[in-house]
């Protein structure tokens, strides 16, 4: 099954599977929960991400739940307390 | 032991420099800094006081890190009765000038009352001197301090000063320090101007001693242990807090065209990617480098040029002024100043953006607060509230990004449609009969984060005791997480407090997601003398608050100013984590003051005050 993962804030910090796009296809079983699918985007660190669903924020608390669908598309944002 | 346990009082009407013991009571109760400085202000100035009037005082305080080894421990506030909002400001700085202060052996330097002509102060330690500088009025901040670094002998003085702006009334002026550092915003430059005082030079030779030099070593050791491998000090290292935008983008918290919007079509071009890539007329980018105050290992500040084929760096400025000064590196883009002139004013031109931004250090404005007063300019242009008979035929709209250029210049020298818009936004959209245009909390101009979708956010904007603030509290991380009212109350007192302590310590605000704040508390433990365990600390951030609260309501403050702008309140959000929301805040405040153990009017009750020994 599909899954697409677009990236906002993380600039050429990108994890290696992305390949130097922001965006990745990702073949997972689902339905995933969206920690699966973060390791399965090659993403360990979990500090100031932010998981949306279209305008959707998936708060934390979801995050082990197996909510995500195949042709699923998510949007992962790299967050920290700005200036 | 950290203090320098003495303060300077530099009377300027009189002419007089007296040095004067520290009140060492006050330093256990408000530590430094903002805490501190903010005490001798509620202590010596009648809330009532016209700001510009000599009556004000600037003070500019140190923390009891400052100039020591504590990761960030460069920092310092500047205290008074803002120019441009009326309430309590206390606008924190980096760079160099702080840590120098403290060297020469003060905690505060109280500045009062005020010149006849203009002057600059001289502290070489023990020798303090009010010196002429009717030579330097008029005079930029990167002519003034080169110049005095020649007058003076001293290539290693560091100097703090206002550009034009501060001397022609600019409400926002901003006090520029280290050429492109500077205590930022609510109008303390302003003030500093009213006073006739054009810049303050310093040179220190003193020690700052700490009470354990063993424990504190250890401790900072420790911190640095936390801090150098932290992710966040990675990204912001790399980044630094330009990356946000593209994040508040995709959110939907991007405040556009003076909040019409809460998403920028043309972020790519202005992000932290575009500084990085390569220009065709000198195949380099704009992002030269980083940039690191004292003893900071972070280095978030950025080094930028414009490109070398741009009119605005060739040719002549409207002054007659070679515009070549600008082809040099100077302080880059980051994410405020990025927002307030890029998405704000719909504009994506990156180097009017960074023009714009080498203006500000130059001429000391705050880049926030010019930002968004153009913004709603062009809005009551678009409006047809302004014509172009009033702005000389400049065509105000957003997105043109020569008009953003001409507006900033004009603003610099109180020139023109400039005098209106160096008023701020509030008394701007005042002046032309819509105020509701104004992005503003106690008329200071809003930074980049739409209180719609970060709702902890709306209500720090509305709470802060400075105007309109996004360093008052840090509720982001949250924010974006939980787009929901829930919890947000508590978060934002409890993190108001911790910004309390933090700003009053000596080192950086940013640190405050990078470290835990016990180590904070064990750097102030082995330093000064008393107790400096984390539930004191979060003691003397909450007396600092209701200190600063007490002055607020005594200059005339109500609930009333804990507000947002209708626009935020009425029309919802067009896209993003928000798409048709609007910001909350009635509830939120009730909850909020109930927390605080305020009234419902937002009055600190008796307990309260008693509790906090106010």
């Amino acid at each position: 099954m599909t899954v697409e993962l677009r990236l906002f804030g993380f600039g050429d910090e990108r994890p290696a599977k992305f390949g130097g796009s922001n965006s990745l296809q990702l073949d997972i079983t689902t339905p995933a929960t969206p920690r699966s699918l973060l390791r399965a985007a090659g993403i360990d660190e979990e500090i100031g991400l932010v998981l949306m669903d279209r305008d959707n924020v998936i708060p934390p608390q979801s995050w082990d739940d197996a909510i995500i669908q195949d042709q699923q598309r998510l949007t992962l944002l790299s967050a920290f307390e700005g200036g | 032991m950290a203090w320098q346990n003495r303060i300077l009082r530099i009377d300027l009407s009189a002419g007089s420099c007296t040095a004067e013991p520290l009140n060492r009571e006050w330093a256990q109760q408000y530590l430094g800094q903002r805490g501190l400085g903010s005490k001798y202000l509620v202590e010596e100035v009648d809330p009532g006081v016209d700001p510009l009037a000599p009556e004000n005082k600037l003070i500019i305080a140190t923390g009891p890190l400052t100039a020591t080894t504590a990761p960030t421990g460069g920092r310092s506030s500047a205290i008074t009765k803002g120019a441009l909002t009326g309430a309590i400001a206390a606008s924190n700085t980096g760079g160099m000038f702080g840590a120098e202060l403290k060297q020469a052996g003060y905690d505060l330097l109280i500045i009062e009352g005020r010149a006849e002509t203009p002057v600059y102060l001289w502290i070489r330690d023990d020798l303090v001197e009010i010196r002429p500088a009717e030579a330097l009025w008029g005079r930029s901040v990167w002519e003034t301090e080169p110049w005095l670094r020649r007058e003076l002998g001293e290539p290693q003085a560091k100097i703090a000063s206002i550009g034009r702006a501060g001397e022609v009334g600019v409400k926002f002026a901003c006090i520029v320090n280290d050429i492109d550092r500077a205590y930022g915003r609510s109008g303390v430059g302003t003030v500093m101007g009213s006073k006739n005082l054009k810049a303050i030079a310093v040179r220190g030779s003193r020690g700052v001693q700490v009470r354990d030099p063993g424990a504190f070593l250890r401790a900072v050791r420790e911190t640095m242990a936390v801090l150098q491998p932290s992710p966040v000090r990675q990204r912001f290292t790399r980044r630094g807090t330009h990356n946000m935008m593209d994040v508040t983008n995709q959110f939907g918290s991007l405040p556009t065209r003076n909040c019409r919007d809460v998403q920028f079509e043309g972020v790519e071009s202005i992000n932290a990617d575009a500084i990085r890539v390569p220009r065709r007329s000198d195949g380099k980018p704009s992002l030269q480098g980083n940039k690191a105050c004292f003893a900071c290992t972070i280095a978030c500040g950025r080094v930028a040029t414009i490109d070398p084929t741009s009119p605005l760096v060739n040719g002549s400025d409207p002054q007659g002024g070679d515009r070549a000064r600008y082809k040099l590196p100077s302080g880059g883009l980051e994410y405020e100043n990025a927002y307030a002139f890029g998405p704000m004013c719909g504009v994506d031109d990156l180097d009017a953006i960074n023009y714009v931004n080498f203006l500000c250090n130059e001429q000391g404005m705050d880049p926030i607060s010019l930002g968004v007063s153009i913004a709603a300019a062009m809005e009551l242009f678009e409006e047809g509230v302004l014509t172009a008979e009033k702005t000389d035929g400049l065509e105000l709209r957003f997105g043109n990004a020569q008009a953003l250029v001409r507006a900033a210049e004009l603003t610099a020298f109180g020139e023109s449609i400039g005098a209106d818009i160096g008023l701020g936004a509030a008394r701007l959209c005042a002046k032309y009969g819509r105020p509701e245009l104004s992005m503003t909390v106690k008329s200071q101009e809003f930074p980049g984060y739409d209180p719609r979708a970060l709702k902890g956010m709306a209500l720090a904007y509305a709470t802060s005791n400075r105007g309109c603030c996004h360093m008052r509290a840090r509720p982001l991380l949250d924010d974006f997480a939980n787009v929901t009212t829930e919890g947000k109350a508590s978060l934002v007192k409890n993190t108001q407090d911790l910004a309390g302590f933090i700003d009053s310590s000596g080192i950086c605000m940013f640190t405050n997601v990078m470290f835990p704040p016990e180590h904070l508390a064990d750097m102030l433990a082995a330093a000064c003398e008393g107790d400096w365990s984390l539930e004191r600390l979060h003691q003397v951030g909450e007396r600092i608050w209701n200190l600063e609260r007490q002055f607020n309501l005594a200059a005339g403050f109500t609930r009333a100013d804990d507000c947002l702008p209708e626009r935020t309140l009425s029309e919802p959000a067009k896209a993003g984590a928000a798409r048709g929301q609007v910001a909350e805040l009635e509830t939120l405040l009730d909850e909020y003051y109930q927390l605080r153990g305020w009234d419902a009017a937002g009055v600190p009750l008796a307990q309260t005050l008693a509790r906090l020994g106010l």
